[in-house]
């Protein structure tokens, strides 16, 4: 697999412009085989910085496709599974990226999913829940993330869109995975094949895989 | 008052527990269930039971509000036991028919029968030691010197009218918060004795000073038992944790120099909730939230 800021200089680019322009106490960090984002992250309320974490922000191999890995380096969050932080900072299901990355920038990572990942942490500090709630831990929350893309509330129906996304082709003619007796193509078939044109089964196997 | 003392008057605040919270309703209901108990249980005895430690003495915080009861029986009293061993387990197997019970050097400390959940209630045995019911004879189970005399009114005005509460009360929370070994009782001596020339002086400055001498202090600063100052030997209570209360003292007046109070005790409750507020605010700001999950 290419460096990908070699084949994507402008990628690379993007996220320099965004550090400088937005978020100045961050850097990139250039080693021979990889590209890494430290130091302070400002957890921002419009201009006025609420709180900061010190972070590494990796880029993967396959990077934009998936998406980068943060560490919170300081150990102010213990590393627990309860507070999604085991080994990583575990921001969201990495395949919720790979679905939404046509809409979400290096910058709209840091606005938004780090942003909104460190609120939560600063406001679990202080005893209270998660502002948009939490994935169940393991597959479980890859299923409640997969039902969300797909707009259905049964696991068990997620589930069954899981298996369907596994395949090499998605046929109309199937019975929809969401149990209401209807054929795919009348159904949740072009959403499945949104997402199965994504690669959804194959990032959520990694992911897996990784754990 | 500077900003330093009205902060900590805030935390002090915060730590006081008014006559109608839930945990004072509590602690006067298991008050009241184990006087009906012990009622029943020696209703051929004269006792007196009665709050002491820190609800009599104006020490009480939020984050240690044990509740002592004293059980002290007339000087010439045997229906509960001839000797102070004796009355000590009576009164423990008597409390045993309602109460998980365990036995501390000289109190039962009460326990929820089942659950095992903490009353924050301690029964404390004894005998006076005439009739003018002030001194006292308690039981020291497991030490080798096995009577204490003391007097629980000695104690109580000791603490109550040194003109230092204040300052007693935040180090006491320092100790629950650092988790520091010394027992509570020597702990509020040694800060009543530091502070003898000091009680004009604000609340920041009390503490840095009682902090600053034992900083300094290369051994164990004496103190004296004031219901009992020649025969009770309190310095074992002290020698034994000096040199934890040491490296907490230099601690403690690093960080306070350093950061100020704050950084010692914390955000203030207030503080706390308009930061949550705050935080709240700019989460329902971020355009495209995300849920935190984790493989597990």
């Amino acid at each position: 697999m290419g460096n990908w800021w070699l084949d994507q200089p402008e990628t690379l680019e993007d996220i320099r412009r965004t550090l400088v322009g937005h978020y100045a106490s961050l850097s990139v960090v250039e080693e021979s085989d990889s590209i890494e984002v430290r130091g302070s992250f400002p957890v921002l309320d419009g201009d006025d910085v609420l709180d900061r974490y010190d972070v590494l922000i990796r880029f993967p191999p396959t990077y934009p496709d998936d998406p980068p890995e943060v560490w919170e380096t300081a150990g102010r969050i213990p590393r627990s599974a309860d507070r999604h932080n085991s080994e990583t900072a575990c921001l969201f299901v990495p395949f919720e990226w790979r679905i939404r990355r046509r809409d979400l920038t290096f910058r709209t990572f840091l606005d938004d999913g780090m942003r909104g990942y460190f609120l939560g942490q600063s406001l679990t500090e202080l005893g209270h829940d998660w502002p948009y709630g939490e994935r169940a831990h393991g597959t479980e929350g890859m299923l409640q993330a997969l039902a969300d893309l797909l707009a259905v509330d049964d696991l068990e129906a997620a589930r069954g869109a899981m298996l369907m996304l596994l395949k090499p082709v998605i046929k109309g003619h199937w019975d929809c995975f969401c149990g209401s007796g209807a054929r795919l193509r009348k159904c949740h078939g072009q959403k499945l094949r949104a997402l199965h044109h994504a690669g959804t089964a194959q990032s959520a196997m990694r992911t897996r895989r990784q754990s | 008052m500077s900003d330093d003392d009205k902060y900590l008057k805030d935390v002090l605040a915060e730590q006081k527990l008014a006559s109608d919270s839930d945990e004072m309703k509590a602690l006067r209901a298991e008050r009241d269930a184990v006087k009906e108990l012990l009622d029943e249980k020696f209703s051929d005895c004269e006792f007196t039971l009665r709050y002491g430690g820190s609800k009599a003495k104006g020490t009480l915080i939020r984050e240690m509000y044990d509740l002592d009861l004293v059980f002290y029986l007339r000087s010439d009293e045997n229906g509960a036991g001839q000797t102070l061993e004796d009355i000590f387990f009576n009164v423990a197997k008597a409390l045993r028919e309602s109460y998980d019970v365990r036995e501390k050097t000289s109190a039962l400390r009460l326990r929820a029968l089942g659950t095992a959940s903490d009353l924050h209630i301690d029964v404390v045995p004894g005998r006076f030691t005439n009739h003018d019911r002030s001194d006292c004879y308690l039981y020291q189970n497991g030490v080798e010197k096995c009577r204490l005399k003391t007097n629980l009114d000695t104690h109580i005005a000791h603490v109550r009218d040194s003109g230092v509460v204040d300052a007693v009360c935040l180090l006491k929370l320092l100790r629950v918060r650092r988790g520091l070994s010394v027992k509570q009782f020597a702990w509020e001596l040694l800060a009543i004795e530091l502070l003898k020339g000091k009680k004009k002086a604000g609340l920041a400055d009390q503490l840095d000073h009682v902090l600053k001498v034992i900083a300094e202090a290369d051994t164990a600063i004496a103190i004296e038992d004031p219901a009992n100052p020649t025969g009770n030997d309190l310095m074992p209570l002290l020698t034994a944790s000096w040199s934890e209360l040491r490296t907490m003292a230099q601690n403690v007046r690093s960080i306070a120099s350093g950061d100020g109070w704050r950084a010692v005790f914390g955000e203030l409750q207030a503080e706390k909730a308009a930061r949550a507020a705050r935080l709240k605010s700019a989460a329902s700001s971020v355009r495209t939230p995300m849920r935190p999950w984790d493989k597990g």
